[in-house]
């Protein structure tokens, strides 16, 4: 079957490509510290996948707003993802506040520009915002370059976790899907009383359940590397437990019930009962409540511009990749129990 | 529609003729408020407000035990030929809607007079109640009739309709929250609407469905 192919292909290279492809380098913090205007200030710059050599050149710049730059006067590496940088500060800072926190740029030929915001403070004491602004300027605007190339984004704090895009949303993709099928079957038998659907309706269940468990797993543990915990009752995370447990419920309604064919018609309405309630509880609740998933209420997001084209490369054949996947498995499921239950059938 | 009044109206007669059925309700709402209350005894005003919806949504859960007890075997049939099975869910759910507000004014009662209530009692606290007995009712009337049909252990209900209530609690109780001061209340008529709409859905989805499973 050619879908089987695609599914083989798409999560092999999901797999490859998800793992293997470096992050683009970055800033990983500054260390200064506290500076003021008029004097010299020295910042420890650490670096993220640089690997910078003695022979290179490179320029670090403080930026403020969109005009005005100041470069370090002296950068010297003292290791390959350490840079000790002088800033020569000038006696004025092209603000009216007492303390201002410039951006931190970093420039070489081999890895591009990267930019950290916020990177130290300094502080001045005599406020005159218009010789600041024009010491402030005197180098001009300098023209940095982005590295291209098939790297995955650098974020603060999401860092290589970031690879979990490509496995954990993907599963929940996957387990919608799969209840949608199920709910779709249960639907079926709704309307014709086609009891045979009946096996589907389960398997189709069980590989949605097992799929959005993982997802949970998945991200309980990218949850410990960024959040600082497994569990911080975060809205997606309740309403995610929420859906399992409904069809977990599913499944102890169909022990709980001695005849098949009322085990069917109850289990089946049970399913489309509980994919109704799954719109407003996926869909509807956690819109409007502050979540600290990537994307909601200003954390690091993956949405608009933030997932880059390079990550839509991996993500959409992640997404395609492990519904087919799940549908496959519960194929499997089905003919399984076909085979059984004509197995039984001959032996009688 | 008089055939839908004369169907609540029985619920009703029923309900109040075994006194065993209210009388049940109203003990178990009570006994759990004082329990808890024992052990708490001032609770601020975030747990104040989360005890009563839990000790709610646990007294409407007994209460969805015994709504379709008198449709077990036969009478289900009688009931069949007498009325659509979308009347007798609609008067099922209304009689339910009526049972839950009800004993959510008796348990507050309870609650306020075992311990110092927080809330401030205004025309959105009295919205909050009604709407807590519509959305319940409106999860527990299709669970129930489930559970009910399947023949199947008492604690199959709770094992149903738990997970489908706890978003319907959580929407219950920020509301309430906010009639208490403990939220902003810049979003209450957000949580009105999205509790409005669960309860439609779920009676929807029910209406829909109940016609399938009442069949037999």
């Amino acid at each position: 079957m050619w879908w089987k192919a695609l599914c083989v292909v798409l999560l092999t290279y999901v797999h490859i490509a998800g793992l293997v492809v470096p992050l683009k380098p970055g800033v990983f913090g500054v260390v200064s510290k506290s500076c003021s205007a008029g004097e010299n200030c020295e910042v420890d710059v650490q670096l993220y996948a640089c690997h910078f050599r003695d022979s290179e050149q490179i320029d670090v710049w403080l930026k403020f707003d969109t005009l005005y730059y100041l470069q370090a006067s002296d950068v010297a590496l003292s290791g390959s993802n350490l840079l000790k940088v002088d800033f020569d500060l000038p006696g004025y800072l092209p603000t009216d506040e007492e303390a201002f926190t410039p951006a931190l740029i970093v420039s070489a030929e081999k890895t591009g520009a990267f930019v950290i915001p916020s990177a130290i403070s300094i502080s001045q004491s005599d406020i005159d915002e218009f010789k600041g602004k024009k010491l402030w300027s005197e180098s001009g605007v300098p023209s940095f370059d982005v590295k291209k190339g098939f790297l995955y984004p650098y974020r603060n704090l999401l860092m290589e976790t970031l690879r979990n895009l490509y496995f954990h949303v993907p599963m929940w993709f996957a387990m919608m899907a799969l209840f949608g099928v199920s709910a779709f079957y249960s639907l079926m038998v709704v309307r014709n009383e086609s009891w045979q659907h009946d096996d589907k309706i389960v398997a189709y269940n069980t590989v949605g359940l097992v799929l959005g468990t993982l997802g949970l797993v998945t991200g309980m543990i990218w949850a410990q590397n960024t959040w600082g915990r497994f569990w911080s009752w975060d809205i997606k995370q309740t309403t995610s437990a929420i859906t399992l447990f409904m069809y977990i419920a599913f499944f102890f309604l169909r022990t709980g019930v001695r005849d098949d064919i009322q085990k069917y018609r109850l289990s089946s309405a049970y399913n489309l009962f509980c994919f109704a309630m799954l719109i407003p509880l996926l869909f509807v609740i956690p819109r409007m409540m502050d979540s600290l998933h990537p994307g909601n209420g200003g954390n690091p997001a993956f949405a608009q511009d933030d997932l880059d084209n390079i990550m839509r490369l991996v993500f959409y054949p992640a997404v395609i990749g492990f519904i087919l996947l799940g549908l496959w498995i519960s194929q499997l499921i089905i003919r399984i129990k076909a085979v059984k239950t004509r197995r039984e059938s001959s032996i009688l | 529609m008089q055939k839908l009044w004369t169907l609540i109206r029985t619920e009703f007669v029923l309900d109040f003729r075994d006194r065993f059925t209210v009388g049940s309700l109203l003990l178990y709402a009570s006994v759990t408020a004082f329990i808890t209350l024992i052990a708490l005894q001032e609770p601020e005003t975030e747990v104040w407000n989360v005890l009563y919806w839990i000790l709610l949504s646990f007294s409407a859960v007994i209460s969805g035990l015994n709504m379709y007890v008198r449709e077990a075997g036969d009478h289900r049939l009688y009931y069949y030929q007498l009325a659509k099975p979308e009347e007798i869910y609609l008067a099922k759910w209304i009689a339910q809607l009526l049972m839950i507000s009800f004993l959510s004014i008796v348990l507050y009662g309870v609650m306020a007079a075992l311990s110092h209530s927080p809330v401030i009692l205004s025309w959105k606290f009295a919205l909050v109640l009604l709407l807590g007995s519509v959305s319940l009712s409106s999860v527990l009337c299709f669970t129930a009739a489930i559970s009910a049909l399947s023949q199947g252990p008492a604690v199959l209900l709770s094992i149903l309709s738990f997970p489908l209530l706890i978003p319907v609690l959580l929407l219950l109780q920020y509301t309430s929250g906010v009639t208490m001061d403990v939220y902003l209340d810049d979003q209450y008529w957000q949580y009105v609407m999205y509790l409005l709409a669960i309860s439609l859905i779920c009676t929807a989805a029910g209406l829909f469905l109940i016609n399938f499973v009442w069949r037999n």
